[in-house]
């Protein structure tokens, strides 16, 4: 047989393999479905978290390389300043920073702000253009209130419906009077997923806000030029201050990679139960074949046709099946995810706030899962198909028929 | 027309999707790098770590750095009330120091 003839019937083979498909359609395309979900949601998933973890691993690269905090009672309380100067004593730190940050919950709008103090005219005019807005960056720090602040854009849209939009008034009930703040810029949309919910102010009005007094931070940033000193200097703080806390930023950074792992891990284990029911489902439709197959089987073979060519078709029925599914469900996921902006599975990520960024995600698909999802879609379910097909096709064709004709 | 041409057609089809999707990974890549500059300055001036998807508990706000008054957050297998804490795993401070650790061990003469 020459070569032409081998592809013709292979081709054969293939069509009347579509054939098969085509005439059970109720069946197939309940399978195509069902696979299609299946993919979609492992693949959601998978891409969701990639995409989280990697904005988190590149966001954590500007931090700061020890954060120091007070622990007293087993519980966080403010860093007095006096910590400050032994600090910076210790060789090999470059600068030790104390930082006041917080929260401040706002009732009317249900939600929680995040405070941070910081000296706004440490800013370069270079640093307004590239982290504020254009409408707001030629603000100065001349306005109507002593105090100033950058917001971000999710506080600055939630803001302008209560008409604050200009001016913030800060108020607790226990304080006298309110604290206005004037808001001289909005973050750029680009820094959202770390900036959605943040108020940037003056460290003054931060410590006003926050009612941190006069010789009390929340805690100290250190920065250290020589990464290999890291470790040892934060040993050497926490030797020589019990009560001091050190968190470095390799810790942070394993504390991000555990988490989303886990979090994706625990989604999909919620998921696991209907995972199961659906392969379970899948051997029942498929795995068994009905009497009008078996039977099919019993003619193929009694016209002529070798045991290697009914497991051909029928390893091709559900080759093209699955591969098919395995290819729209990932592509599913990815319109879900990347252009839908996951509704329904953002939520899980969320929480109930009121303030949350748009969750525009940049695409991290990692090929290996892409490659396991792809593998544990076909290889199982081809040979959940085959196996029924081979017992039929090596069982005596004058039996298969006169047992189910 | 026969089956197998139809299938082929359907795989051009799948194949024409799966190069839109490489582009559009290559389009929103290259965005993020533009945006890129942005957010390392955004980093560098506030240095608080992690991502705004969930505010809905101070805790989750930054749950790699503790908080004041958040009573249960420092307890490694603490779930509080809060729907999205299901989700997030505490943070993994394995390298801390415990109390009868430090107390062994002298003060250097930096700190005096």
């Amino acid at each position: 047989m020459n070569l032409r003839n081998r592809l013709e019937k292979q081709r054969n083979i293939l069509d009347f393999s579509l054939q098969n498909l085509i005439r059970r359609k109720g069946k197939s395309l309940f399978i195509l479905v069902i696979f299609v979900l299946l993919v979609s949601i492992i693949s959601s998933i998978l891409f969701l978290t990639g995409s989280l973890t990697r904005e988190m691993i590149k966001s954590s690269e500007q931090l700061p390389d020890i954060t120091i905090q007070k622990i007293k009672g087993g519980r966080q309380v403010n860093i007095e300043s006096v910590y400050l100067d032994q600090i910076e004593r210790i060789p090999g730190i470059e600068a030790a920073e104390p930082r006041a940050w917080g929260y401040f919950y706002l009732d009317s709008l249900n939600a929680n702000f995040t405070i941070f103090g910081f000296d706004l005219s440490l800013l370069e005019a270079e640093d307004y253009e590239t982290i504020l807005t254009e409408n707001t960056k030629q603000k100065n720090l001349t306005g109507k209130s002593q105090y100033k602040m950058a917001v971000g854009p999710v506080v600055y849209e939630q803001l302008k419906k209560s008409k604050m939009q200009e001016t913030y008034l800060f108020f607790n009930p226990d304080w006298e009077t309110s604290l206005p703040v004037d808001i001289i810029g909005v973050f750029k949309p680009e820094t959202e997923l770390q900036s959605a919910d943040l108020m940037l102010l003056q460290t003054d009005a931060a410590r006003k806000v926050l009612e941190l007094s006069d010789d009390e931070f929340t805690d100290i940033a250190v920065y250290i030029p020589n990464p290999e000193e890291v470790d040892n200097i934060a040993l050497k703080i926490r030797r020589a201050f019990p009560e001091l806390r050190t968190i470095t930023r390799s810790q942070i950074q394993s504390t991000y990679s555990s988490v989303f792992g886990w979090k994706s891990g625990l989604v999909l284990s919620g998921l696991l139960v209907v995972i199961l029911a659906f392969l379970v489902l899948i051997w029942d439709r498929s795995g068994g074949l009905s009497q009008e197959e078996k039977r099919e089987i019993g003619v193929l073979k009694a016209i002529g046709w070798d045991t290697e060519m009914v497991l051909a078709v029928k390893f091709l029925e559900s080759l093209i099946l699955s591969s098919i599914s395995a290819v729209l469900g990932i592509l599913v996921a990815y319109v879900y995810i990347y252009w839908l902006r996951a509704p329904g599975l953002r939520e899980v990520f969320i929480g109930w706030s009121t303030i949350y960024p748009s969750f525009k995600l940049v695409p991290y698909i990692d090929l290996k899962y892409l490659m396991l999802i792809v593998s544990i879609a076909i290889v199982p379910y081809s040979a959940v198909s085959i196996v029924p097909a081979w017992r039929a096709a090596i069982t005596d064709p004058d039996e298969i028929i006169r047992h189910n004709g | 027309m026969r089956y197998s041409t139809v299938l082929t057609l359907i795989l051009i089809a799948l194949t024409c999707m799966i190069f839109g999707v490489g582009v559009d990974v290559n389009n929103r890549i290259k965005i993020d790098r533009k945006s890129h500059d942005i957010r390392i300055r955004f980093n560098e001036i506030v240095g608080l770590p992690n991502l705004s998807i969930t505010t809905a508990a101070r805790y989750l706000r930054h749950y790699s750095l503790s908080d004041l008054s958040t009573p249960f957050q420092d307890y490694p297998c603490s779930q509080e009330h809060f729907p999205a804490s299901f989700a997030f795993a505490p943070p993994d401070f394995k390298d801390m120091p415990d109390r009868l650790t430090t107390h062994t061990i002298n003060r250097p003469v930096a700190s005096q």
